[in-house]
């Protein structure tokens, strides 16, 4: 089954005096249960705002957006109760309230009855490792404290379905990794994670496919272990400390395409085949060069190929 | 529909952001020497204008008027306090939960009507003192039982005006301020509601307060407890009515917000 489908999903907004802003355009987008799929683009791609639609907060232009083939727009009210959301920031808490009762709060907006509560909120606290914190005010928590406990928020309920955008913003790396830890967990037990974030070494650690979104398009969804070969069917080698002779006898082998140094001292040999390689490597080898590693192209090359160097610049 | 419960479990869970946030405002001592003391002499104020310019009678009148008024004016302070979730960013939270708005707002500001409750009893109550206004024991009780009434239905009004602010946010003290001066002027603090145009005196009806001031001065008259009973039930009446139109604006609001307007931004 489905948990997320979306078929051309559009979003825009009017803007007095100037042409509509198309927020999303015609998004077609399907993740089956229990996959973890993570959203990546550019500040201003749309992320955001397809998380906002998932989650009922906002409505869509046109097209369609189903959690559970629950309609987002004509049956709002059974897409929340399957539903966990977490959005990135350290705002969207009550700060004067307690992380105990935060998480009470939210539990008992979904419904939980007190027992259910107690022994929920005990045990998020706990997993997100708040448990020594849970009586004091959300106000004195540092950022990161606050994302877990977002974390956490968004877990409540016992959501199907999780939308997390952004959620390691201002996590310090220890805080991170339990994150990761926690994510495989939620896919072991079944969920299905939506989560957008900058971090490409995250999601290519956690996810089962990745789509990278840019002007409200989606470029493309695939799998993070073979999503390099989309933009390079090239065998890549990258060498260390390669001399300037043996760098010549490099690039006569028959086969391979570019000698190109990315680094002080390390030399990347695209190749057209294994054969290639093989004869470079038996080079460096008897060279005794071996500070050599296979490399296929890394999430963040793909992200940069496909969405461009646009530096700091948002999308218009 | 909502289900009964899971109201309650919303009211609750809005009065007890309520409380955190009173608390954080105040302190025992704080409410009690300074906003306190501030209501008693703001009473005391208009008390002694009353004792310039009228009879001992209508320093009675003004006295529970004017404290009737600080009721008014602190438990308009929700038409502030509804606008806070867009501030802490709780609400698109809000608005993607099963939430029934309604229900929560009204736990949400609760704060304001009790300690209005509180404040303006004892600035009739200590006021009293000072103008040889006695009450008995069991008038002590129906008034601050009556203050009680009037204090929730006026803050089912002050929901409407929450509701309002939410989407006007930058404007939520004119509001507030607005609605307080018009419920002074129009609805029987100073002057009889009979003094203004039929107009007027109708559209006073619809506000809770003149029908509770009619019974609060009914008690400390001797009025006819059929007819205390009858305006307190206007009372009651009026802010039902408030209530289900907040509950209404409310709902409007988040509908709203989903098809993209500036309140979930």
């Amino acid at each position: 089954m489905t948990a997320i489908e979306t078929q051309r999903l559009t979003r825009s907004y009017t803007v007095k005096g100037k042409p509509d802003h198309v927020a999303l355009d015609k998004i077609d987008l399907s993740i089956p249960r229990g996959e973890v799929h993570s959203l990546l683009g550019p500040n201003g791609a749309g992320k955001t705002t397809l998380c906002r639609i998932l989650s009922t907060v906002l409505l869509p232009t046109s097209g369609t957006a189903k959690v559970l083939g629950h309609d987002v727009a004509t049956e709002p009210q059974q897409v929340k109760r399957s539903l966990g959301v977490v959005f990135g920031g350290d705002r969207g808490l009550y700060n004067r309230l307690t992380s105990k009762q935060n998480l009470d709060f939210w539990a008992s907006m979904y419904g939980l009855g007190r027992a259910e509560r107690r022994d929920r909120v005990g045990r998020l606290l706990d997993r997100v490792g708040l448990a020594e914190r849970a009586d004091e005010p959300v106000q004195s928590f540092s950022r990161g404290m606050k994302q877990r406990l977002h974390l956490a928020r968004g877990l409540v309920s016992s959501p199907a379905v999780l939308l997390l955008d952004e959620p390691t913003v201002g996590m310090d790396p220890v805080s991170a990794r339990d994150f990761r830890d926690l994510v495989r967990e939620l896919r072991s037990d079944g969920h299905t994670v939506l989560m957008t974030t900058h971090d490409m070494p995250e999601a290519a650690d956690l996810s089962d496919r990745v789509s990278f979104i840019d002007n409200g398009a989606l470029a493309l969804t695939e799998n993070p272990d073979v999503i390099g070969e989309i933009v390079s069917s090239k065998e890549r080698i990258d060498v260390r400390a390669l001399p300037p002779e043996l760098r010549q006898e490099v690039i006569r082998v028959p086969g391979v395409s570019t000698v190109t140094e990315i680094e002080h001292g390390l030399f990347r040999v695209e190749a057209e085949h294994k054969e290639a390689v093989r004869g470079v490597l038996m080079l460096a080898i008897e060279a005794g060069v071996t500070d050599i590693a296979r490399s296929r192209p890394s999430l963040e090359e793909v992200y940069l190929h496909l969405i461009g160097r646009r530096g700091m610049n948002v999308a218009p | 529909m909502l289900h009964p419960v899971q109201a309650a479990r919303t009211v609750t869970q809005g009065v007890v952001v309520s409380v955190a946030d009173f608390r954080s405002f105040y302190t025992w001592r704080t409410w009690s020497g300074a906003w306190l003391v501030r209501i008693v002499c703001q009473v005391a104020f208009y008390s002694l204008i009353g004792n310039m310019v009228g009879d001992s009678d209508y320093v009675i009148y003004v006295i529970i008027g004017a404290a009737m008024m600080a009721c008014v004016a602190e438990t308009l302070m929700t038409s502030a306090s509804s606008t806070w979730d867009r501030t802490l960013g709780t609400l698109p939270l809000l608005v993607g939960a099963p939430v029934e708005p309604g229900f929560f707002y009204f736990g949400r500001s609760l704060m304001w009507p009790l300690s209005a409750t509180v404040t303006t009893s004892v600035a009739i109550l200590t006021l009293s003192l000072f103008f040889d206004l006695t009450w008995s024991p069991a008038q002590i009780a129906l008034l601050v039982l009556l203050v009680l009434i009037t204090s929730l239905s006026t803050y089912c009004l002050a929901l409407v005006v929450g509701a309002l602010a939410m989407i006007f946010p930058g404007a939520r003290n004119v509001i507030s301020s607005l609605v307080t001066i018009l419920a002074t002027c129009f609805c029987g603090a100073m002057v009889p509601v009979e003094f203004w145009p039929p107009a007027i005196q109708w559209a006073a009806q619809a506000v809770p307060v003149t029908h509770g001031l009619e019974a609060i001065r009914g008690i400390e008259g001797g009025t006819r407890a059929a007819d205390i009973l009858m305006s307190t039930s206007w009372t009651v009446i009026t802010g039902a009515l408030w209530f289900a139109l907040s509950l209404f604006l409310f709902r409007r609001n988040f509908s709203a917000a989903r098809k993209g307007t500036s309140l979930l931004t």
